[in-house]
């Protein structure tokens, strides 16, 4: 693992949503939709993100590609803290003071690594004016930049096209903005993306509307390759094909990433199409990861209970197959009061004392291999 | 896309309701245009050196006819009768051209009012959308009547300020229309997606969000069309709208309000003073209701 390029690195990454009420919308309630979370994804490896409906999943997603502000946190992509990139002039200013500035001043530069030892002599060479000036220079190019890395690719095809544009402005709008590539070049550009993804070229004259499902999703495929970028987010991306379409989808994904040496994260609560895919799984649960390990490994030996409860929900097509399901009793609580100490706590069938009062942090049990339980491997 | 639109006609036109609208819309905008072979703007009182009719410097100042106010009963040089001295023919047929321009001008104008402020306060969100949507209740609160009046009276009353005071207090149903349809819109995905390709703020709106929300609005500045045309009238009537002598039909029907009961024990006697301007009114707003009906029709999906 560790000769691997780390492409993009969460940090305590956290989104709480406000839930606003009466007359001057005050806020009563934060919905904890990401809470702490952190993780690394390897240059052209595929992350499978899975978890049930409304774990957070797809707020990481749309956190990671700065739909959503982050609430607290830091997104670094290859050697650069993006967190900044997006906020308003003097909140991005508070942001570098309050995560480096103060940390420069206070604690013991021999600590500092990664990042944070690049910014030390950073902020040591240039001061801290010529630290700032440096941090929020060229923000513009900044941001381009950074939407070139990463893109994204919608779960429902039959919204993710706006209806009234035709297919070869859809694709080409951000790339042509981006100076990806020159007005000269659209049509032939365009049509070399289409192609790729197995639609005719000569359809980028076409609306939306006379795609089906599965073209139109490759056509949001074209539209995310078309910037170049290094990083796809793929939010459910096959979840609203139906099984067919989704297999094709699926191999072009697999093809396109040898090609480009693309890196996914792939965003589903489809755990047979995760199996597929991914080099790395993340199981989330309620907003936390619980377990964060190779594919092989998760799927074989999963120490959290949650994950192991996950694995025996998957159904093997086969019907002489017995086998033991474990049936977690109760909901998902709400995120709005998620429940103390582990938040599986009380579906958890080995729930023991200590874990209705300590998080269990996330830890490394054998390399490579991430779990967030007290008791980790105890559900049989 | 050809054979959508062949679609949308075939409907459009199979919809009496809506071939009653287009058709006397279309009865309208002839009338507008060929108002001057309709009805000359000449004088024939006056004589120019050649012994022909003087042209009118301004043809919407309709021409003294008679010295007589009391109103002339149809007859075969004036159809439609005279009042004060004017022909009314005259006066509808012009009016017609007076009550396009006000109704285009004020709701063109309005409209575009209400879409930027309203897909600024839907788009941002936020205390942006709290502070203009607060300055539009602020708007509405006012009566419209009441309002008007006092703008004409710092303004000075004339068609022109009319239409200002239209337009001033006219945006707002717009704006919240278009913003509660973008409310919907900005979450779609092709929105988010066009955000996280970074295109430019003033693009998503104008690009992505504008053109799927804007159909409503549409078919909502066509119905207001028709009623503006009637709140002119009634500010006209009023005697704060076009000037004494203008081809307008609130004007005209100011003309009447003396006549308006008949003579004594006669209670129809004067029914071509507001019968015609009156009637013009009517199909006027109808055409753009039944026509507003019909673009509703073919543009709302629910029901399709």
């Amino acid at each position: 693992m560790s000769e691997k390029k780390v492409l993009l690195k969460i940090e305590n990454l956290v989104k709480y949503f406000p839930i606003r009420a009466g007359v001057f919308k005050r806020i009563i309630a934060w919905v904890k939709a990401v809470d702490d979370v952190s993780f690394e994804i390897y240059e052209g490896e595929t992350v499978g993100l899975v978890g049930e409906s409304g774990c957070g999943k797809t707020t990481i997603g749309m956190t990671l590609l700065r739909l959503y502000e982050p609430t607290s946190g830091r997104i670094i992509v290859g050697n650069e803290d993006t967190t900044y990139y997006f906020m308003p002039y003097f909140k991005a200013k508070k942001y570098i003071k309050k995560t480096y500035i103060k940390k420069f001043e206070n604690e013991d530069p021999e600590k500092f690594t990664g990042i944070d030892k690049k910014y030390y002599e950073l902020y040591k060479q240039l001061g801290e004016s010529g630290f700032y000036s440096k941090l929020l220079s060229n923000i513009k190019e900044k941001r381009s930049e950074f939407r070139k890395t990463m893109q994204i690719v919608f779960q429902d095809p039959y919204s993710s096209l706006n209806p009234r544009i035709r297919i070869k402005t859809i694709v080409s709008e951000g790339p042509v903005m981006h100076k990806v590539i020159k007005k000269s070049e659209i049509i032939d550009k365009v049509k070399a993306a289409l192609e790729e993804v197995g639609i005719h070229g000569d359809h980028m004259y076409r609306f939306p509307h006379q795609f089906s499902g599965g073209q139109r999703q490759r056509i949001g495929m074209a539209r995310a390759l078309l910037m170049n970028p290094k990083l796809i987010v793929a939010d459910e991306a096959v979840a609203a094909l139906d099984v067919s379409i989704r297999s094709q989808v699926i191999n072009l994904m697999l093809d396109l990433q040898k090609k480009h040496n693309l890196t996914y994260l792939f965003i589903s609560h489809d755990l047979s199409v995760i199996k597929y895919i991914s080099d790395r799984v993340v199981v989330m649960y309620l907003g936390k990861i619980v377990e964060n390990a190779p594919k092989k490994v998760l799927f074989e030996d999963p120490l959290h209970p949650y994950t192991k409860a996950l694995m025996s929900a998957i159904p093997v097509p086969n019907p002489d197959y017995k086998k033991k399901r474990i049936i977690l009793t109760g909901d998902v609580p709400s995120p709005v009061n998620p429940p103390s100490g582990c938040r599986f706590h009380p579906r958890c069938p080995v729930a023991k004392e200590i874990c209705s009062k300590e998080e269990p942090p996330l830890k490394e049990i054998q390399p490579g291999h991430f779990v967030a339980c007290h008791f980790p491997g105890s559900l049989k | 896309m050809n054979t959508e639109l062949k679609r949308t006609l075939r409907k459009l036109f199979k919809n009496p309701s809506a071939i009653l609208g287009f058709s006397l819309l279309t009865f309208f905008i002839i009338v507008a245009i060929f108002a001057p072979l309709i009805s000359p703007p000449i004088n024939p009182m006056f004589p120019d050196e050649n012994g022909n009719p003087m042209k009118l410097d301004n043809p919407y100042i309709m021409p003294i006819l008679s010295w007589s106010s009391d109103p002339v009963p149809p007859s075969k040089d004036h159809p439609f009768g005279m009042i004060a001295g004017r022909d009314i023919l005259y006066g509808v047929v012009w009016g017609t051209r007076t009550a396009f321009k006000i109704g285009l001008i004020v709701v063109t104008a309005s409209t575009f009012f209400g879409i930027i402020i309203g897909s600024i306060a839907g788009y941002f969100g936020g205390w942006v959308d709290e502070v203009l949507m607060r300055i539009t209740d602020v708007f509405l609160s006012i009566p419209f009547l009441l309002a008007a009046m006092v703008l004409t009276t710092i303004l000075g009353s004339g068609l022109d300020k009319v239409m200002i005071a239209m337009i001033i207090f006219g945006w707002m149903a717009t704006a919240r229309l278009i913003r509660a349809n973008i409310l919907q819109v900005k979450e779609e995905q092709f929105v988010l997606a066009a955000k996280a390709l970074g295109i430019k703020n003033y693009i998503i709106i104008l690009r992505h969000i504008l053109p799927n929300t804007i159909f409503p609005v549409l078919v909502q500045a066509t119905m207001r069309l028709g009623s503006l045309v009637i709140t002119a009238a009634a500010l006209s009537f009023l005697g704060l709208g076009a000037p004494i002598g203008y081809a307008d039909w609130g004007s005209m029907l100011n003309y009447t309000r003396n006549y308006i009961l008949g003579a004594s024990g006669q209670a129809l006697a004067y029914w071509y003073t507001v019968f015609y301007p009156g009637i013009a009114m009517v199909l006027f707003v109808l055409a753009w209701n039944l026509v507003g009906d019909a673009l509703r029709d073919v543009f709302d999906p629910k029901l399709k």
